[in-house]
């Protein structure tokens, strides 16, 4: 997740004139950048009983992989937590945003293609995602999705293959184009597995809840 | 579909020059650079080496600045070295944008003030063709008039065009003014070329260019032996592009090009936490905290939400309780971005406050001195938290209005005293003297801070310094002014641990809309003494008004805590406007640190995200050849946030400012905490520009 930067920035990096905790701190993580860190709240949650809901995430794009608890649930929307502090949100299994990875992914308006996953249908509907940009501004961006159905598969899931159906969502926007995969336990069409598009910095999120 | 869309839009310049302009080898094009960005060349060929910043202030504007070198210009020379080093500005005007069937037309200006060594002017126009193909055809005056000129048809019109003024006609003393009475006069010659795009990585190029190096050849044997320039361009991944050519049938260039896109932060929405999510109401009010009965249960309260606001890094300095509002008062030592600490803290109330409390009144103070407040409204957070237009759907809810000075019956216990401090490494650098254009010096930095109570802060810091050759420049000030900042060598040589500042500093609100600051001590590296300002800054306002006086006394060459003969009244009156669409401008009237009274002109292009560029100067009483090198006292500066480098929460800023040349002549006093800075950051158009990160 580092850019190269020319010589010229990383001289006035240096320059610092600010506080020098955060310097120290700069350093520190440029000579270690894969230091592990806990988050105080990631703690709290870990010590909960009974243990919360789990999720299994990965970002295929960064070869980054690991395991998200369930933080909040409020209003129909799931709040779920990184070790490091990092969150997504889902609402009935879809993403909404996705903050601390680094993409700015900040809310979405999913309702029209969950409508059509939860009915199990294929059509053609609208989402909206609005993105914190690297100016630190709201960007609102809108899609047009054809949900089609790709058929049976089967899944593993802690080792035990299960029957789902593959649902396969193409969307494009202004200059944006993206797809997302969701594998849906038949009769109830509850997402059991997807891959779903955090926004153009760290591409697809792969997420797997595990069961109870 | 996507391709369609996207040849649609503008191309960017597809090529710079070596002289770190949109061009193609040695010519300039009439091309443009993206809005906003920072475009960094290093170009050399032959004895000459070029570096040049570019940029791009508005879509018809860029400006840049270059350091040159140009060795075996002085042969022979034993004092200061054969190498000629040479600074010079340009600036570019888009005069029409390109169409479908006419070109792109831009004025240029090179090297307009400054030594005159690339001094030329020109007109030049590109057209695009299918795509790949770029025509270029200009014609220029100065300099480019070399190899085939021919009269200044300007000369038709007016027959003091036909003569070009030998440039820095005036001496060394002459250099910086501007050449204004040079543009576009003597001959004139044309120039132009093409360049091809072979394909998303590679651009061919060539070029005809009149210039026959003749200030060079004479002197280092530079030799023109064809006019006919070769090259190819090779863009890298990260945008940056290398050149190498073949030039003027004698000689290889090379250039490297690297654009930062300020706009651009490492990671778009921050690697920083995520903010704690809003639990449900009827969870809240079944906490343990909000159970009790006993009158120690607001304690109890005050303790969760105290301890729960330091893990998002704000420090609670005052909370009340009234009716169906609280009241709390906190310190930001984490977010760039004010509204994002409004928008911790809300949720932080939000998930504390018992279920009756509907409006949290958030006012964001600095040492103790508050600086606005934000009235939020609890069932809005809720609404919005995953509404995807929820930040600018909470700013239209919220009210931003004037905070109140914190009053002792509300202060959390122990919120004051507080004291902080800082460690960590700094770094200085000054650039351009001819003996070592860069000379730096590396250290440790103490610093810290104890507020007594609101607004009452004693502070100082210490600089030890490690290692560097800031203290070897053997130069002396040959300045006919006070040497008031000449001087900074021999600060630098005879000083060793250093008080950079040690200071009593007292800031209040007189008044509505008013803010005063008095500061006692060691104000900063080269003076000490009494410094008082008032500000006038309407909550809601763009401008702001300040006035500062100040007594102050040349320090000791040694940095501890002697004084020099040398004393002054000086002082400011100072306006500042806020402009719609990313720029700032700031006036300075006054009585600068010689004595000498005049104005300083300060004009910032702002990101929202923090990233500044902007360029600023001085003119004062003081003549030009008084003054020495350079003429007057200007300069362009770059500072950006710490966090747009890592992506992590920071207020920490890097910045640097490049002058010409440091001299005495419309030198400014550099007390810390001058109003304007100190309070800005949470007034109603920073908070707005910011509101981005509300629920970040």
């Amino acid at each position: 997740m580092k850019r190269l930067l020319s010589p010229f920035v990383l001289l006035i990096a240096l320059g610092a004139c600010g506080d020098a905790q955060d310097d120290v701190a700069l350093l520190r993580s440029t000579l270690n950048p894969d230091a592990p860190r806990f988050h105080p709240r990631a703690n709290a949650l870990a010590s909960v009983r009974p243990i919360p809901p789990r999720l299994e995430v990965a970002f295929p794009t960064r070869d980054l992989s690991g395991v998200m608890l369930l933080e909040t649930s409020r209003a129909g929307t799931e709040t779920w937590l990184t070790a490091d502090g990092a969150t997504i949100t889902l609402q009935g299994g879809m993403l909404t945003s996705a903050k601390g990875f680094g993409s700015g992914l900040a809310a979405s308006d999913i309702s029209q293609s969950l409508a059509l996953l939860q009915a199990g249908r294929a059509g053609e509907v609208e989402r909206f995602h609005s993105f914190l940009n690297g100016n630190d501004e709201i960007e609102l961006h809108a899609y047009r999705c054809v949900i089609t159905a790709e058929g049976r598969e089967q899944i593993f899931v802690q080792g035990l293959a299960i029957p789902v159906s593959k649902m396969q969502e193409d969307c494009f926007g202004a200059d944006q184009a993206f797809s997302n995969s969701y594998w849906l336990r038949p009769n109830t069409n509850e997402i059991v597995q997807s891959s779903q598009w955090t926004g153009d910095f760290l591409g697809n999120l792969f997420m797997k809840r595990v069961p109870e | 579909m996507f391709a369609f869309a996207s040849s649609l839009t503008p191309a960017a310049a597809q090529t710079v020059s070596n002289y770190g302009t949109p061009g193609l080898l040695e010519t300039p094009t009439a091309e443009m650079f993206e809005d906003g960005a920072l475009v960094f060349t290093g170009g050399v060929l032959n004895h000459s080496l070029r570096t040049t910043m570019t940029f791009q202030m508005l879509p018809w504007v860029h400006g840049s600045f270059r350091y040159g070198a140009i060795s075996g210009y002085f042969p022979g020379r034993v004092v200061g070295g054969e190498t000629l080093y040479d600074r010079s500005f340009d600036v570019h005007f888009l005069l029409r944008k390109e169409s479908r069937t006419a070109p792109a037309v831009t004025v240029g200006l090179r090297d307009f003030g400054g030594t005159g060594i690339y001094a030329s002017e020109y007109v030049v126009a590109t057209k695009t063709f299918r795509d790949r193909l770029k025509v270029t055809g200009g014609i220029g005056w100065g300099r480019m008039a070399g190899r085939g000129s021919f009269s200044n048809p300007l000369g038709l019109f007016f027959d003091r065009f036909k003569k070009r003024p030998t440039s820095g006609a005036g001496g060394i003393g002459a250099t910086g003014q501007l050449d204004f009475g040079n543009w576009f006069r003597g001959d004139a010659a044309f120039f132009g070329g093409f360049s091809w795009q072979h394909s998303d990585r590679l651009t061919l190029m060539a070029e005809y260019s009149p210039d026959l190096y003749s200030s060079e050849s004479g002197r280092n044997g530079f030799e023109v032996r064809s006019p006919l320039n070769f090259g190819a361009q090779y863009k890298f991944k990260n945008g940056g592009r290398l050149t190498a050519s073949y030039l003027y049938g004698s000689t290889l260039g090379v250039s490297y090009t690297y654009f930062i896109d300020p706009r651009q932060s490492v990671a778009p929405g921050g690697q920083g936490d995520s903010p704690p999510p809003l639990l449900p109401i009827d969870r809240v009010a079944l906490a343990s905290w909000n159970l009790r009965d006993d009158p120690k249960s607001s304690d109890h309260t005050k303790t969760v939400l105290q301890q729960k606001l330091e893990e998002q890094g704000l420090r609670l300095v005052s909370l009340e309780t009234r009716g169906t509002s609280v009241n709390v008062t906190v310190e930001n030592a984490k977010y760039g971005q004010s509204a994002q600490a409004i928008g911790r803290t809300a949720r932080v109330l939000a998930n504390t406050q018992g279920a009756k409390v509907e409006n949290f009144d958030i006012s964001l103070a600095s040492n103790g001195v508050s600086l606005s407040r934000v009235r939020i409204n609890r069932a809005d957070l809720y609404e919005l938290e995953h509404d995807p237009d929820g930040s600018w759907r909470s700013f239209a809810r919220a009210e931003v209005s004037n905070a109140i000075p914190l009053v002792e019956g509300q202060l959390v216990d122990g919120a004051f005293p507080n004291f902080s401090y800082r460690f960590g490494p700094y770094f200085q650098a000054s650039f351009f003297d001819p003996d070592s254009p860069f000379r730096f010096e590396v250290g440790a930095t103490l610093g810290v801070d104890y507020t007594l109570r609101p607004g009452l802060t004693f502070s100082g810091s210490l600089r030890q310094p490690v290692a560097g050759n800031l203290g070897d420049a053997t130069r002396v000030s040959n300045s006919v002014l006070p040497k008031v900042r000449s001087d900074w060598g021999r600060y630098a040589k005879e000083s060793d641990l250093r008080i950079e500042h040690l200071t009593a500093e007292h800031i209040w609100q007189p008044g509505k809309d008013l803010y005063a600051r008095a500061t006692f001590g060691y104000l900063e590296s080269m003076y000490g003494g009494l410094s008082a300002e008032l500000l006038w800054f309407p909550i809601n306002s763009r401008i702001a008004l300040g006035g500062e006086l100040n007594y102050v006394k040349q320090r000791d060459f040694d940095v501890l805590f002697g004084f020099q003969d040398y004393s002054i009244a000086t002082g400011h009156i100072s306006a500042y406007y806020d402009m719609p669409g990313e720029y700032h401008a700031q006036l300075d009237v006054g009585r600068y640190l010689a004595g000498d009274y005049g104005a300083t002109f300060t004009l910032d292009r702002e990101f929202n995200n923090g990233f500044k560029v902007g360029a600023f100067f001085t003119l004062t009483d003081v003549g030009f050849s008084d003054f020495g090198e350079g003429s007057f006292d200007k300069g362009i500066k770059i500072e950006f946030p710490v966090s747009w480098l890592t992506g992590r929460p920071s207020r920490n800023k890097l910045g640097q400012v490049i002058r010409p040349v440091l001299r005495d002549g419309g030198a400014r006093l550099n007390v810390r905490n001058r109003l304007y800075g100190f309070t800005r950051e949470a007034r109603s158009q920073q908070l707005a520009k910011g509101w981005g990160r509300f629920l970040r």
